[in-house]
């Protein structure tokens, strides 16, 4: 392009009219006329009617939620609607300020249309390989939605090769504390907004929708650099930020319970706390301290045994004498587990990584056969079952209370609890993290030589990280045993080691906001997809493979972490930035 | 006198099939030192092919139970299909990992593994399949011991294909140059040799072997199941540790050692403890020698 103009003699004053309308052309740009006319075409789709009556999911004999078959935005619609309004707003702003011409505005767009057309291609999918219902019973509308989202996005790309380079995302500077404090709480409550209508979302096909505009919104405003620059408000209001996440977390079962009478999933939350602490445990093995642990399962199964054995439990070949659930919980469990945990880590951890790997791999499924095996104890195959709800404070925890009027089921309760066991391992965690000890683990995760070279005894340091992993995970176990009322060996596999691995890798290696995250995403997500979970361990095993290979730090790395992983990366983008313009990188 | 010698036979059988599978792992730790947990899934899905191979040749071509040419095809159609997987399995998952932390390819030869199983569970069958019995179902005794003529052949394959693989990596160029790439990578492409198509051939031969493995598995087993390759993969790599990794004679070694200690510890522990029995001697090994019985490798 360039060099055609160049070349060309200026023939200036006597240019013809075909040239003056190429030059005007070319100052608008049809590129950047394409972002809002898709935009425009994706709220057309949206609104347009997407169903050419009220359809009923052959798979559930439900409805699809939402009105679908007239002109509105009922249902998966809603999620097109806000992509493309956001997408048209944001193509007339490029069109009217060439300043907002660059790489970045264009990757923004790209993924917005990305998400204006993913959102009813989910849809469809799920509807057709789900629900049972043919897609040529459509209407026009998902189609409408498909193509404006194509063209944004194709929009997008044309700017990708925009001259001015997009400048470094930054925190955001203090302008007043107000500011600030409102941005935190603004944020987060929206969060919680967005959190608490998706838990509402039924329909598995409006769920897939909400899910994908959630991601590409995400993705489009981590562009934008909104999320780097929430970071400074977020990091200097801290104490606000954690009290009012805590006030919100109180307030979901409550929430629940006023706005529908169900506490369904008031107890799948409760089970993803409990995923949470045993994630959080093998954080401290994989995460901090670079030991790949693929049997952790079996301290979580040594936990739940435990409280099993000493929790009066109605159907046990064999009876300890009953104790207390919170020693139970708090040291019989996890001392247990850290016991075997020390006891597999001794002989062991001196061996190289992977060879690590594959001996705690092999002591998960010792841990499983023997548990299988040794009938008068274990109870079997069958396992223990019939555990009762353990007594707090006088009442047993599954009764729930009532406070003030509000009756709180014995989910809710269930949910308290992890929210309080959280809270501790995540102090113990942060303390630990800053200590010594910590400072050693990511000193051994990072070069075992030249960690030992600097006084650090590796064997004793590795082995307070498998205990310390082993104990939560005891911990976690403790609690399930009573939440799931029975423990039996096929509730500790290998595929449940890599649920687990799977949510610290998830949500960040070593990064304890991310591996909170992750867990609660792999608990949620498959309860919400019920229709896909006979594939759920083959898209967890993509989940792995892919995030190992394009983001091996996670949704929320440590800053440590990414600083490891993209330093070299980033270094050298600079300089060959300085050095030529490279285009589109 | 036949009790005792009873299950030195049906060890030695079992290690046939283990040492096969054993080769792949130690190959491919000895050149780029990844446990490949995908192996064993490779080894399942060479069961698999036979089975698909071997029903579609029941379809079109008539084939009976017991017939030659179906085991002549089935295991070449495997030994042909499953470096493919192999192939697919460096390519994508494992070389764009080469230089990344030592973690991040070990996970994603798990998550790898866990792909490759649940395809099969998926979108073929979360059953026990019924394998052909293609080989002749005939025996003889030989003082008061049973030996199925398929158990001889077995073992006869394992070894052939050992001693053949022991050649090509003694006496040929290839063979010289994976060598070479195991003793040191960098070097090795400084004296122009292709190091990534030779860790691309060792996924090959190995794959083939987890192969012909998974075939000759079928009709000693009788039945086939997507979840086979886990527990058969975590045995052959404790064989491969138990011979020294990274040594192919040692893997063959250990992989009928391990063999005929299971069989013995069946016989006198019970059946349920199988399992138990060779993880617990994977650890004892790890502790007391990690290096293993043949290996040079240091562990520690």
């Amino acid at each position: 392009m360039t060099a055609t103009t160049t070349t060309r003699p200026a023939t200036t004053r006597g240019a013809t009219l075909r040239e003056s309308v190429a030059r005007r052309w070319a100052r608008v740009r049809l590129p950047l006329l394409a972002a809002p006319v898709g935009g425009v075409v994706g709220i057309v789709g949206a609104v347009l009617y997407w169903t050419v009556a009220t359809l009923i999911s052959a798979a559930r004999g439900l409805p699809l939620s939402g009105n679908l078959y007239n002109f509105g935005v009922g249902g998966v619609r809603l999620y097109v609607l806000l992509l493309a309004v956001a997408a048209t707003a944001l193509g007339v702003l490029a069109l009217r300020r060439p300043a907002l011409r660059n790489d970045r505005i264009g990757r923004v767009l790209g993924w917005l249309g990305l998400g204006v057309a993913a959102v009813p291609l989910g849809w469809l999918l799920v509807l057709e390989l789900f629900e049972g219902l043919s897609v040529s019973k459509v209407g026009p509308g998902p189609w409408v939605a498909i193509v404006g989202g194509v063209v944004v996005w194709m929009a997008g790309r044309s700017l990708l090769d925009a001259d001015a380079p997009a400048p470094r995302d930054q925190p955001w500077e203090r302008r007043s504390r107000a500011t600030d404090v409102s941005l935190v709480l603004l944020i987060e409550l929206l969060g919680f907004l967005v959190f608490f209508w998706g838990v509402r979302v039924d329909d598995p096909g409006e769920f897939v929708g909400y899910f994908l505009a959630l991601v590409a919104a995400a993705l489009a405003l981590v562009r934008l650099g909104v999320l780097k620059g929430l970071a400074g408000p977020f990091e200097r209001e801290r104490l606000v930020a954690l009290v009012a996440m805590v006030v919100l977390l109180v307030l979901f079962p409550p929430l629940q319970k006023v706005l529908s009478d169900d506490t369904f999933w008031v107890r799948v939350a409760a089970q993803a706390g409990i995923f949470v602490v045993a994630a959080l445990g093998l954080n401290i093995v994989v995460g901090s301290a670079g030991l790949l642990d693929l049997g952790y399962v079996a301290f979580v199964g040594i936990g739940a045994y435990t409280a099993a054995l000493v929790g009066n439990a109605g159907l046990a070949r064999f009876q300890f004498p009953h104790i207390p659930f919170l020693l139970v919980m708090l040291i019989l469990s996890p001392v247990v587990a850290a016991f075997f945990g020390v006891l597999l880590g001794a002989p062991t951890l001196r061996l190289r990584g992977d060879y690590l790997a594959i001996v705690t791999l092999g002591f998960g499924e010792i841990v499983r056969i023997t548990l299988n095996n040794l009938d008068p104890i274990t109870g079997g195959p069958n396992g223990i079952a019939s555990i009762p709800a353990p007594a707090l404070f006088g009442t047993s925890l599954s009764d729930g209370v009532t406070i003030g009027g509000l009756e709180l089921s014995g989910n809710a309760m269930y949910y308290y609890l992890t929210l309080i066991l959280i809270a501790l391992v995540l102090g113990v965690i942060y303390r630990l993290n800053d200590s010594r000890l910590g400072r050693a683990w990511v000193a051994i995760r990072e070069d075992e030589v030249a960690a030992a070279a600097m006084g650090i005894n590796t064997t004793i340091t590795k082995l307070f990280a498998f205990g310390a992993g082993a104990f939560f995970a005891g911990m976690a176990g403790s609690v399930d045993a009573h939440f799931g009322t029975q423990v039996s060996p096929d509730s500790y596999v290998f595929q449940i080691s890599v649920l687990i691995l799977a949510m610290v890798v998830l949500g960040g290696l070593g990064s304890p906001p991310g591996v909170v995250l992750g867990a609660a995403l792999l608990v949620f997500l498959p309860e919400k997809l019920r229709d896909l979970s006979d594939i759920r361990f083959l898209l967890f095993g993509i989940a792995l493979v892919l995030i190992m290979r394009f983001r091996p730090e996670g949704l929320l790395p440590s800053a440590r972490r990414r600083r490891e992983l993209h330093a070299a990366g980033e270094e050298a983008a600079v300089e060959s930035q300085q050095l030529y313009d490279v285009r589109g990188v | 006198m036949a009790e005792l010698i009873q299950p030195l036979i049906n060890g030695i059988t079992k290690g046939s099939y283990y040492a096969l599978i054993a080769l792949g792992y130690t190959m491919v730790y000895g050149i780029i030192q990844l446990i490949n947990f995908a192996h064993g899934e490779v080894y399942m899905l060479g069961s698999f092919i036979g089975l698909w191979t071997f029903n579609f040749g029941a379809t079109n071509f008539g084939w009976g139970v017991t017939s030659i040419m179906g085991l002549v095809t089935v295991l070449l159609v495997s030994t042909a299909l499953t470096p493919t997987i192999g192939i697919a399995l460096e390519r994508f998952a494992y070389r764009p990992l080469r230089n990344a932390p030592r973690l991040a390819p070990l996970i994603t030869a798990l998550g790898a593994s866990f792909v490759l199983q649940q395809a099969v569970a998926v979108f073929y069958s979360r059953d026990f399949l019924p394998f052909p019995r293609l080989f002749p179902d005939a025996s003889f005794t030989l003082a008061g011991v049973l030996i199925k003529w398929l158990w001889v052949f077995m073992v006869v394959v394992a070894l052939v294909l050992m001693g053949a693989l022991a050649a090509f990596i003694r006496g040929t160029r290839l063979g010289k140059a994976m060598r070479a790439t195991a003793e040191d990578r960098d070097t090795a492409r400084l004296m122009g040799i292709d190091v990534d198509n030779i860790i691309l051939l060792t996924f090959v031969i190995g794959s083939a072997l987890a192969g012909v493995g998974g075939v000759l598995t079928g009709m000693y087993l009788g039945q086939v199941n997507f979840f086979m390759g886990f527990i058969a993969g975590l045995k052959a790599f404790t064989a491969a540790v138990l011979g020294g990794i990274g040594n192919i004679t040692g893997a063959v070694l250990g992989a009928f050692l391990l063999g005929i200690l299971e069989s013995y510890g069946t016989n006198y522990l019970g059946g349920q403890w199988q399992d138990v029995f060779a993880f617990g001697v994977l650890i004892l090994v790890l502790v007391f020698r990690p290096t293993g019985l043949l290996g040079e490798r240091v562990g520690g």
